[in-house]
């Protein structure tokens, strides 16, 4: 054995093992992932990852019932006789063999936080003859959490034959649903925690059935694909609840974009949509400033060196008097000032240090708001756009003074483009779909901040127990309508991995479970509610469901049905349903 | 081209594209209740199962589909299709 290569854990439990026996491993089991296999033929086996040579071909070692899940990458997880680890470790191209631990079940700290056994106890509810429809990075359709309950999956981003009456991807009904795979893990950790059935990490509504839309996240597919699940749920005369773990800063964060309407007017009775608030609670994306009459304001905005090829500023004032924009770059060049146009879009200002669009349309018929749009490029050969300050310039020539917001647009999944100084404001961070007001938009709530490993290393993640997560984005919305509306656990949940996703190691849990945090964690806690809900009431509508679900919430402290807008109506109590 | 229609970022798209074939996903909103004649011209113009009580319609259009359903008085506004992200948390 080469002990310098094997946790010492591992060296303990191989030594017991030796010794003792199998018998003696049992204790150890709660601890770890080990298999004794007392009382069976089989050997005592061990579940482990290993940090190996990225390329090594460990195929050999399989005559030696060492299973190993994948074939390349420097960390892989794999199954093996106890008796195995001794001469694993003399492989030259294995550097470390690490036992995968047994985490405490977090969704059932979860679930208890909010009080879901309570609710379950007394109704008896497991989502049973509902249909939970996730549109999202996909599912991976051969996850036992989800066995015999996936209807079936609309993958956008495949070739055909789609469903009939759609005109893109493909369609996965019967055993083809367990073909689909999930390469990013979001969608089956989302499902799961909505609908997984498992004895430790199952979902909220775990006899609920699925329709899933594999999605590339754009915003007309994703119209696409809830009126596809809410037309199919018709179809089979079954409630639905669609749940959207997803968003973005493109729109007008009044809830009068499309996508919002879509999800509006396809909600009603037995129809109900649950959209997460945004993750970007700590991150200065959003600017509010008022311009006075004949003065102008000019807030900054960084951004990174040399590494972003776009930039954009999605910036939204109300109709009436209009303003004149410019955009000062960090060399200090600045476009001319540019009023509303009607026309084509005016060319890119060319500036030594970068190309500048500012599209300043007419009021958007929508909601009657000017919109201005500043795309940033990199100056004429080079790829990326200037790092360093840049000046959003805003002039009002009219005696009215007028309020803009501004949001930050870099494409990057945690924003990297940020305003600062006095522009700053913390409000108004909930993007589309969490604006539409007919959805329940969900916060998250942070019910755990520590957790063991698969490595047996002691994780912890810098947020306040048992309060808002400071991720959590705020509303309210630009109209001031209150969003979001409830707040459920959204760190750090423990639900489905996906078996094609690449998993950070300290993500892990086992082979089929993971941790994850996020408003997208926090939203299918609440679909999964819903689901209860409708249930018990096949034609709820979304008014319904909310009024229902706000007298049984509340802010830690405070009594129920105060608003505020990192927490909406506070923590769900199902016990309260 | 009757941009008055259009949201910026898809004006900015507009200019931006490479060529006249480029396809474009929008939102076509429009006017309710619309008749046969306009269902037929939305489906022409690469709209995807309009359906004549429904006000926002998805499509995949070119430069041309777009000059000419903002020749359409029952046709309100095209907004470019943008892409959002899935909301994990990450490096907290």
């Amino acid at each position: 054995m080469r002990y310098d290569k094997v946790s010492p854990s591992l060296i303990s439990t191989c030594e017991e093992y030796m010794q003792e026996g199998r018998a003696e491993l049992a204790p150890r089991a709660r601890l770890m992932g080990l298999h004794p296999a007392i009382g069976r033929p089989t050997p005592a086996r061990v579940t482990v990852f290993l940090r190996v040579d990225a390329n090594a071909d460990l195929s050999s070692w399989a005559t030696q019932g060492v299973e190993i899940n994948q074939s390349s990458g420097e960390i892989r997880t794999a199954i093996l006789p106890l008796d195995r680890v001794d001469p694993l470790s003399d492989d030259p191209s294995v550097h470390r063999i690490i036992p995968s631990r047994v985490l405490r079940p977090l969704m059932d700290v979860a679930s208890t936080r909010v009080k879901l056994p309570a609710f379950r106890a007394s109704s008896h509810r497991t989502g049973k003859g509902v249909i939970i429809g996730i549109v999202d990075s996909g599912i991976d359709g051969a996850h036992p959490s989800f066995a015999g309950r996936i209807l079936q999956i609309w993958d956008q981003t495949a070739a055909g034959p789609p469903a009939p009456g759609i005109k893109f991807g493909a369609l996965l009904v019967g055993p083809a649903v367990s073909s689909s795979v999930d390469t990013s893990g979001h969608g089956t950790h989302v499902a799961g925690i909505a609908a997984g059935a498992h004895a430790t990490f199952g979902g909220v509504a775990p006899a609920a059935e699925l329709i899933v839309v594999k999605t590339d996240f754009d915003t007309t597919h994703i119209a696409d694909g809830v009126r596809y699940i809410f037309a199919e749920a018709k179809r089979l005369n079954r409630p639905a609840v669609v749940n959207l773990s997803l968003g973005g800063h493109f729109d007008a964060h009044d809830g009068s974009d499309p996508l919002s309407d879509v999800i509006n007017k396809e909600s009603g009775p037995g129809r109900i949509v649950c959209c997460a608030a945004g993750n970007e609670g700590t991150d200065n994306i959003h600017a509010a400033v008022d311009v006075a009459p004949g003065t102008q304001v000019a807030p900054r905005f960084v951004l990174p060196m040399n590494r972003l090829s776009v930039v954009e500023l999605n910036a939204w004032y109300p109709g009436g008097p209009t303003l004149e924009v410019a955009v000062q770059s960090p060399g200090g060049f600045i476009t001319p000032f540019q009023g509303i146009s009607s026309g084509p879009g005016v060319p890119p200002h060319l500036l030594p240090d970068a190309r500048v669009r500012i599209v300043a349309g007419p009021p958007n018929p929508a909601n009657g708001a000017h919109q201005i749009h500043v795309s940033l490029r990199g100056a004429p050969g080079n790829p990326a756009v200037a790092g360093g300050v840049w000046r959003l310039f805003l002039r009002n020539p009219s005696s009215a003074s007028i309020h803009v917001d501004a949001w930050t647009l870099d494409g990057q999944s945690s924003p990297e483009v940020t305003w600062s100084g006095s522009s700053i404001s913390d409000s108004m961070k909930i993007g589309s779909p969490g604006t539409a007001a007919e959805a329940i938009t969900v916060a998250a709530f942070t019910s755990r901040v520590s957790w063991t490993d698969g490595s047996g290393a002691l994780r912890t993640v810098g947020l306040k127990p048992n309060d808002i997560a400071d991720f959590s984005s705020e509303g309210p919305l630009r109209n001031g309508a209150r969003k979001p509306d409830l707040a459920a656990p959204g760190a750090m949940i423990v639900s489905c991995r996906s078996s094609s996703a690449t998993v950070e190691l300290g993500m892990d849990v086992s082979p089929q479970f993971m941790v994850e945090a996020g408003t997208s964690m926090a939203t299918p806690f609440v679909t999964g509610i819903v689901a209860m809900l409708l249930e018990e009431n096949p034609a709820l509508t979304p008014t319904q469901a909310k009024s229902k679900l706000a007298p049984a919430c509340a802010i830690p402290g405070q009594a129920a049905g105060v608003w505020d807008p990192k927490w909406g109506f506070g923590l769900l109590d199902a016990s309260r349903l | 081209m009757d941009y008055r229609k259009l949201d910026p970022n898809l004006i900015v798209a507009l200019e931006d594209a490479e060529s006249p074939e480029q396809p474009f996903n929008v939102f076509v909103t429009t006017e309710p209740l619309l008749g046969p004649e306009q269902i037929s011209k939305l489906e022409n113009a690469g709209v995807a199962n309009p359906e004549p009580g429904a006000t926002t319609h998805t499509a995949q259009v070119t430069a041309n589909d777009i000059e000419a359903l903002t020749a359409e008085p029952y046709v309100r506004s095209l907004t470019l299709g943008s892409r959002l992200r899935p909301l994990r948390s990450r490096g907290i």
